[in-house]
Parts: structure tokens; sequence; C-alpha cells
């Protein structure tokens, strides 16, 4: 990377910092006026001491429906009058962890698809179709290749001509596949960020290369390297009437949604090529890592630390596991906020994120705390892990991580495109189209020993992976928790 | 590689060459009719005696009922010196009130699963939560606990505690785009004005005691300085009850409100900044135009019409172009009570000339100056608009907080529909004719060095 010097005018902040902190300790400020006693003005009454009552969520979803074609495709459609708009999306089952020769061909192949131009139905080769400002979108998920559009009710029938023609007609030739190439590099780096590049080194530490590279696919060499050849080979792959599902959410009637669903896709016929890559699995590292990589100067450590989880394939425990990882870092008032933020006040907050596929579960917690706390602040989430499998967890904390469960399905419907990508979800996943409605069943029916009973399953808090990054002096405060595997930022490719 | 024209039917084939103005026309707004209107929905505002500002704005079909209060309080209100004492005060009033306990607040709210958070803005301080319906008591409860007797919870451990937690906060969030905006800010508004803050930031929060925190909420936390929003799914009825019950009685404190205004950009001409920071990939090209404040919904509506209208000339000309130069246009507009701020970004590919891409932004505007949209062009933006805008009616809480801001949204769709050609090339002249913008270019730094780096500078007012 060329490096840049300039003339005398640098100025860098933290010598204004010095400054101004000088300033302030120095100078006095100006004093602000006084609160005005009494503080408070409000004359109290008893029901402001009484909590207000509220039942748990009441969970209401638009009915599915479904058909399929002869060809294998399936639709799937639920109706939303008065939404004004309807949701169109296709997806294919095999996505980036499986198909063709690697992740990074799944992406530019369905980019090649929604942006590299197609053949219309009067056979002219367009660059785009667009439906009132709208265009194609798509996406390159770890088990499936989606592809949507959104259009107003009245124009479901060309907004399923131009998704199908996008499927089914996609050019895919060397005229776009520079301009395709360079448009995925760029979003390649723009996905390398810190966040991404952490959970691809704790992946790798915990499941090895193989897996982690398709977890996250970061490999420009491997775009740079890519021809056209092998983006229509890896189209051909990808691509399974029989694994397909067209999704329609919005305000149009199920008859309207079948018939123009059946013009364009029922009779789709596509000469699939075996797929090329076997599934993949691996254990689990047997001890613990840190993956840390080193930013230069900063007052902040971000964490993250990564346990397994129940894969798709293991429904029975998905609901407890779900409701586990929420209540250890799922809200403000979950376990790692409480400890972490509102008791040490080391940081705003910690989140975390299920990763699973058919044969791969996740979990990953993450927050961003003090430096000087950094290896506190480790070790007490490794601690909450080690809890979950030994304790039970409380009532008060249990329910609240059911209601936040139900709302959450709740509100898997709040518009037309939730519904449709939670649809598309169930269908990737092999799961029948009412499973949305027996879930607040199942949330319900959990108790206590549930947990720890997935808790003690899954759980491996003496084999956690962790990444870290910041502050170079931060990395000798991870080094209890294992080996120290030193990582510098990218260069630029 | 097809040849073929750019023809009716809205499918843009491939072509050798592009023209500067975008010119398709879709085939879909040619064969189908306009979109019905949907029929009116329009809040109910009132005033409770203790000045509370009610706005009601039921949807039956939302999920979820949001209930929203909004103080005229916010970063401009912070006193000299004092930068950070609006955000702290905002997290104080989280920590716990008379009858809510530190923590209570988040675990009510997680019961029922509500989603909830609250926001430190340059003209208010917004606090809002989402609830099922049938938990809207719980969230009245909550926010009239938080108007009446938040100071009751304003301790010295709270007070120390949510400092920490601010500085966590800050620091967390010092994102490079955040960087890069405050020193924007402080090119447009001076070193010392409201939203230029960092290291002041964090340095003045450290400083504030109790009795200062506890004036500001004073001050700032009180009916007649707020607008309570309900939005989604309740029965109206049944909400004016609860106001009146929840809120009726909260009483101002005999102390005057704080008054802020916040002055327009210090601008004089064309101003320069060039920065540089060591995350930055792509060169950064930032032009940011001041803009009269909008004096009807008809002006504010142009002014959105030309911004969405330059975004979309810039992607046609820089990002779609058959070899495209830059690989992001993101167009943002912000809009106080005392001016706009009319903010284009373009990341583009090492080596192109910074000031090559700025000629083109400035160029584009002066078109969209000096020409009116064609009939196409403005059918297909307000087509486009109608879609945005049919698909964000199903976001209840972005729906309420447009209702927040003074949008309603059936009133815009008939606004919009009613745009010319005019309304929007009058605003690029205001723009162009004022001949004030401040540009800024980023580029990517040595690895050594982790912070923004102003490399250069011209301030016409100098």
């Amino acid at each position: 990377m060329p490096v840049k010097r300039h003339a005398s005018r640098l100025r860098h902040w933290p010598a204004a910092f010095g400054l101004t902190m000088l300033a302030l300790s120095g100078c006095s400020r100006p004093a602000l006026p006084k609160p005005v006693e009494p503080f408070v003005a409000t004359p109290d009454a008893k029901f402001r001491y009484e909590v207000p009552e509220a039942a748990p969520p009441i969970v209401e979803l638009p009915v599915v429906q479904t058909t399929r074609f002869d060809n294998g495709v399936e639709l799937w459609f639920a109706e939303r009058p008065g939404s004004a708009y309807v949701s169109l999306s296709f997806a294919s089952r095999g996505g980036t962890l499986k198909a063709c020769d690697s992740a990074e061909l799944v992406q530019l192949t369905a980019r090649m698809m929604a942006e590299g131009g197609l053949v219309w139905t009067d056979e002219r080769k367009i660059d785009f179709a667009e439906l009132r400002g709208e265009r194609v979108r798509f996406a390159a998920n770890h088990e499936d290749v989606s592809f949507g559009i959104t259009a107003l009710s009245e124009d479901i029938d060309p907004g399923l001509v131009i998704l199908s023609r996008t499927i089914q007609h996609p050019l895919l030739d060397a005229g776009s596949f520079d301009r395709m190439r360079l448009a995925e590099l760029e979003a390649q780096r723009s996905r390398a960020n810190r966040q991404n590049f952490m959970f691809k080194l704790a992946a790798t530490a915990a499941l090895g290369e193989t897996l982690g590279g398709r977890l996250v696919p970061a490999d420009f060499a491997r775009i740079k390297s890519a021809t056209v050849a092998d983006v229509r080979r890896c189209y051909k792959e990808l691509l399974d009437p029989e694994k397909s599902v067209v999704v329609v959410v919005g305000d149009v009637s199920f008859e309207q949604a079948k018939d123009a669903a059946r013009k364009h896709f029922a009779t789709w016929v596509h000469s699939k090529q075996p797929a090329t890559v076997k599934p993949l699995s691996a254990p689990w590292r047997e001890h613990p890592t840190v993956s840390f990589i080193s930013m230069g100067e900063s007052k902040q450590t971000d964490l993250m630390l990564l346990q397994p989880a129940p894969s798709l394939s293991v429904e029975e425990d998905e609901i407890a596991f779900g409701l586990l990882a929420r209540l250890l870092a799922g809200s403000l008032a979950a376990r790692a906020d409480v400890r972490l933020r509102h008791q040490a006040a080391v940081t705003y907050g910690s989140s975390f994120e299920l990763h699973r596929a058919r044969d791969l579960g996740l979990l990953s917690v993450s927050a961003s705390v003090e430096r000087s706390k950094t290896g506190v602040a480790t070790e007490e989430l490794i601690s909450m892990l080690a809890e979950l499998r030994t304790t039970e967890v409380t009532p008060s904390e249990l329910e609240n991580a059911k209601a936040q469960a139900l709302v959450s399905v709740s509100r898997s419907a709040a518009s037309n495109g939730a519904y449709a990508n939670r649809l598309r979800e169930l269908f990737v996943e092999e799961r029948s189209p009412d499973t949305l409605e027996k879930i607040p069943a199942r949330i319900q029916a959990i108790s206590p020993s549930d947990l720890r009973r997935v808790a003690q399953k899954y759980l491996r808090p003496e084999a956690v992976q962790v990444a870290a990054t910041g502050d170079p002096t931060a990395e000798d405060k991870l080094r209890f928790v294992g080996p120290v595997e030193n990582y510098r930022v990218q260069e630029k490719d | 590689m097809a040849g073929g024209k750019i023809d009716w039917t809205g499918l843009r084939a491939r072509t050798a060459a592009r023209a500067l103005a975008v010119c398709t026309a879709s085939f879909f707004l040619l064969r189908f009719p306009e979109p019905a209107q949907a029929g009116p929905h329009h809040p109910v505002t009132y005033e409770l005696a203790n000045g509370l500002r009610v706005v009601l704005a039921p949807r039956a079909e939302d999920l979820d009922a949001y209930v929203l209060v909004k103080y005229d309080a916010g970063q401009i209100h912070a006193p000299a010196d004092y930068k950070g004492l609006p955000h702290l005060a905002e997290h104080l009033t989280y920590h716990g009130s008379r009858h809510i306990k530190p923590l209570e607040y988040v675990k009510h709210l997680d019961r029922v699963g509500a989603g909830y958070n609250g926001m430190t803005l340059m003209e208010s301080t917004v606090y809002f939560i989402s609830v099922p319906p049938n938990a809207l008591k719980l969230a009245l409860w909550l926010e009239s606990d938080r108007m009446a007797f938040a100071l009751d919870g304003v301790t010295e451990q709270a007070l120390e505690a949510e400092k920490k937690t601010v500085e966590n906060e800050w620091e967390e969030r010092n994102s490079l785009h955040r960087m890069i905006w405050r020193r924007k800010e402080a090119a447009l508004y001076g070193e010392n004005g409201p939203g230029a803050s960092d290291p002041h930031e964090v340095a003045s929060v450290k400083a504030v005691t109790l009795s200062d925190a506890r004036w500001y909420i004073q001050s700032t936390h009180r009916p007649d300085n707020a607008t309570l929003v309900l939005g989604g799914n309740f029965q109206v009825d049944e909400a004016r009850k609860l106001i009146e019950r929840y809120f009726g009685s909260v009483a101002n404190p005999r102390l005057p409100k704080l008054e802020a205004s916040f002055p327009p950009p210090k601008l004089c001409g064309a101003h320069k900044l060039h920065l540089g920071h060591v995350y930055i990939d792509d060169p950064l090209v930032t032009v940011t135009w001041p803009m009269r404040p909008a004096i009807s919904e008809r002006d504010k509506r142009a002014q959105l019409a030309l911004a969405f209208i330059l975004d979309d000339y810039l992607r046609n000309l820089l990002v779609s172009a058959e070899r495209p130069v830059a690989t992001s246009v993101d167009t943002d507009v912000l809009l106080y009570e005392t001016h706009g701020l009319l903010d284009v970004g373009i990341s583009f590919h090492a080596g192109m000339p910074f000031v090559s891409v700025e000629k083109v932004v400035l160029k584009t505007i002066a078109t969209l100056a000096e020409n009116k949209l064609s009939e196409p062009e403005l059918r297909r933006y307000k087509t486009r608009w109608r879609l945005q805008s049919d698909i964000a009616a199903g976001d209840g809480l972005g729906r309420v907080l447009e209702i927040l801001d003074g949008n309603e949204p059936d009133r815009a769709k008939a606004v919009v529909n009613g745009l010319t050609s005019e309304d929007i090339q009058r605003e690029a002249q205001k723009i162009v004719s004022v001949n004030k913008q401040l540009t800024t270019f980023a580029e990517p730094l040595d690895r050594s060095r982790v912070i923004v780096s102003e490399i250069d500078s011209e301030d016409p007012c100098r």
C-alpha cells in the first residue's frame, strides 16, 4: 500500500486530547445551576407502586399454504391483506458450505446470476430488469442461495417474470464477468470486518481450515482466479428444481400466486451437475486457544467466545439451546450484561449469535470490554458457560428468555419480507410449513432442567475458542485461556 | 457484447456508452395503472394540562404497540464544557426511579419480550419501547415514572456506574465512520460546535457532578418539554385513559426549560478537509451542502426528492457504469429546525484523483439546477418512492419515528404525488446559488497510525 506523507500540517488527535484534558483539569468550568428541591414535584400515588400485569405474548402467524409443481419446485405462500405489496423470493438448497469448489465461487455465481445480465423473454440480452426501481437481490447463505424482489401487489406477474429469468436464464458470459468479479472482490473486502475475521479465526481454531474457510469466505485469490467456465459449472451444481422453493408473501390470493408461479417456474428444467463437495463435519478442538489480532492502540478489546451448538438436524435441542443463549447474552438483563455491564461496568453490552447448518452448530458470544479488564471479563464469560452446565437457571430468567423467544417468533411475521425470509429458512432446513405455529408450545414446555441438559451436552468451556482484537498489551491478559496465536490486520490485497 | 438502444420496456440493453441523465422509462410504469391511494389514517394530537403533547397513531395491522417519548433537549442543549451531559443523562434515567429499582426497567420489559432503546440526538432525546399490545400499560407506567420520578434514581452510585458505561459505549462505537463524521462536524460547526465532541465528551462526562446531572434532568425531562407518541396496535379509548392516569398528574419543576438553537454551519464558500486513517480501504469523497430549513411539507419533500435523484444519478454515472469507478454512493439528508444538510459520500477505486470525483458530484447537482427532470423521470421517482413508502409502512416502529418527526405517512404521499419538476429544480438551485459546501477527502494512511489525521484543510472563512 503506498504511504503518503504530507507536509507539516499533519495534526494528531492524541495531542489535542491531551491538551484538552490539561485544559479541563487546570481551568475551572462554569458552574451549573443547582436543581430545585424537592427534586420531584409530582405527587405520589398508590397505583404507581403497582406493576401492571402483562400476559405472555400471543403469537399469531399468517397461515402458510403450499403446493408442488411437476418439476419439483414448491410454492410456499402466505396472504397478508392490507400490506399493499408482495415479497417474492426463490431459494435452492445448496450454499456456501457445500456447493461448488469454494464458498467464494458460490458467491460469485449468485452475483453473476443477479447482476451479470439475463436473457429476456424475447431472447434479448439485457443487463438487468427493473420493476418500479426494484432489482433482484441475492444472498449466498450457508445452506442455500436465494434471490428476491419486492413488488406492488398488482405487479406479482412481472415480478415473477424477472425472478424466473434471473434463475433460469442468466447470461453468465464473459461480457460482464470482469465487472462482476470486481464487484465481488469489493463485497469480500467490505465483509472482511473485525467481527467476521474474529469468527473465522475462532471457527478455524475450533474446527479446522476447511470449515473455517467455508464459514467465512475471504479468499481473494479464489475470486481472482475464477473463470466463466467455473461459474457456469457452479451454476449447474447450485440449482435443483427438486430442492427449490418460490415464496410469496403479501396482499394477493393463493390462486393468483399459484397461477403466476406455475406459469414461470413449473416448466423449468435444469440440467444439474452432481455436487463435488462432500458434507462437512469436524470434531471440536480438544483444548482452548486464543486468536489475537493486534490492531494498534485501543482502549477496548473486542472479545468473541465460540462454543458448539446444536445443528439443524437436532430439532429436539434447538429450542432449549436458543433459550440458553438468550439467557446468557440476549438482552440488557441477561447474565453477561448484568455482570459485565451493570455490576462491573467494563462493557457497553454483550450479544450472541447462533450459526447453524445441517451438520454444524456454533454459538458465539461477543462483548467489547475495557482493555485493562480483558482477562477478568473473559474469565467471567467462561465461568458463566461453566455455571450453565452445573446449575439450573432461575424461573424468572427462563421466563424472560421465553418471552423474548415468543416475541421473536411473532416478529418473524412483522413484514412481508421478514416472513418470506423465515419461510425460506424453514424450507432450506427441511422443516414443514407449520413449524412456526408449533414453536410457541415447544417454548412453553421447556424447563430449567432442559437448559441444563443441553448446556451439558454442547457447552465446552474447557475447550473454549477465543478470538480477540485490540491493543497488543491486552494479549497477555488472555494467556490464561490457552496458547495465543497472534495475527496482524490483513494488508490490502 | 450485445448492442442495442435503451428502449421503453425499461430493460436496459447493453450499450457502449452511458448518457449523463437516467433515461429508462419503466415498462411497468407505462403498462400498469398508478397504484390506488391508501385511505387516510391521520394521527390524533392533543395536549394535557401539564403541557405534555400527545399523538395517537393507531394501526391495527401492526403486531406491537409503540410508546415513544421525545424530550426537546439534545446535544445542542449541553452547556459549554459539558458536552457529554445529555448523553449521560439519558443513561441515568434508565438506572431506576422511585418505583423502579435499578435493572428492573429492563427486567420488566424482558419479561414481555419488549424492544427498547434511547437515543440522544442533536435537538432531542428519544426513548422508545415496542411491546405486545397487552403490555401497553406496563410501557406507559415505565415511561411516566421516568418523566416524573427519575431523579429519585440519580445517586452517586448510579452516576459513577453510568459514567463508565458511557465511556465504554463511546470507545466501542468509535468507528471510522463516526470519526470522519465528527471531523466533518467540527469543520461545519466549529471546534466547539454541538457535534464535535469526541475526546471533549468523555472528559466532560468524567467531571459531571451529582448536582449537575440532577439539574439537567430536572430541566429537560418534564411534561411541558415532551411529546408522547403512541403507535401500532392499541385501543384509542383505553390509551387515552391510561395516559391521563399515568401522565396527567406529572408536574413540571419550578425552574425554566433549557432553550437552545442549533446555528447553521459556518461556511464561507468551498471548504475542503483532507483526512487520513489506517482503516480506510477505499478513498472516499463526501460533499456536504447546507440547506435552508424547509418551511412547508412540500419544501421538505422536494429536498428529499432532490437527494434521492442525486443519489440515483451518481450511482448510474459512477457505480453502474460500464466501467465503474466507484464502489458505493451514500446520500444522507439531515433536517433540523434551523437548517438541513445534504451529504453525499462516494467510495471509489484508488488511482482516481479526488478532485475528479468531486467535480462529478458538483457537476451533477449543477445539472439538476440547470435542467428540470423530465416527466418520465419524475413519474419514475414518484413510483419508486411509493413502493419504498409502502414497504416502510410495514415497519411499525419506523413509521412511528416518522410521526415523531412530524412526518405523517399519508399526508406525505399526497405531497409527493403533487411534486413538480420545478420544485426539485428549485431546491437544487437554492443549493448551487449559495455556493457553500464542505468537501471531505479521506484516504488510507500508513498502518502505524490508528487515528484520524487531518492532512490538510482549506477554510475560506479565515
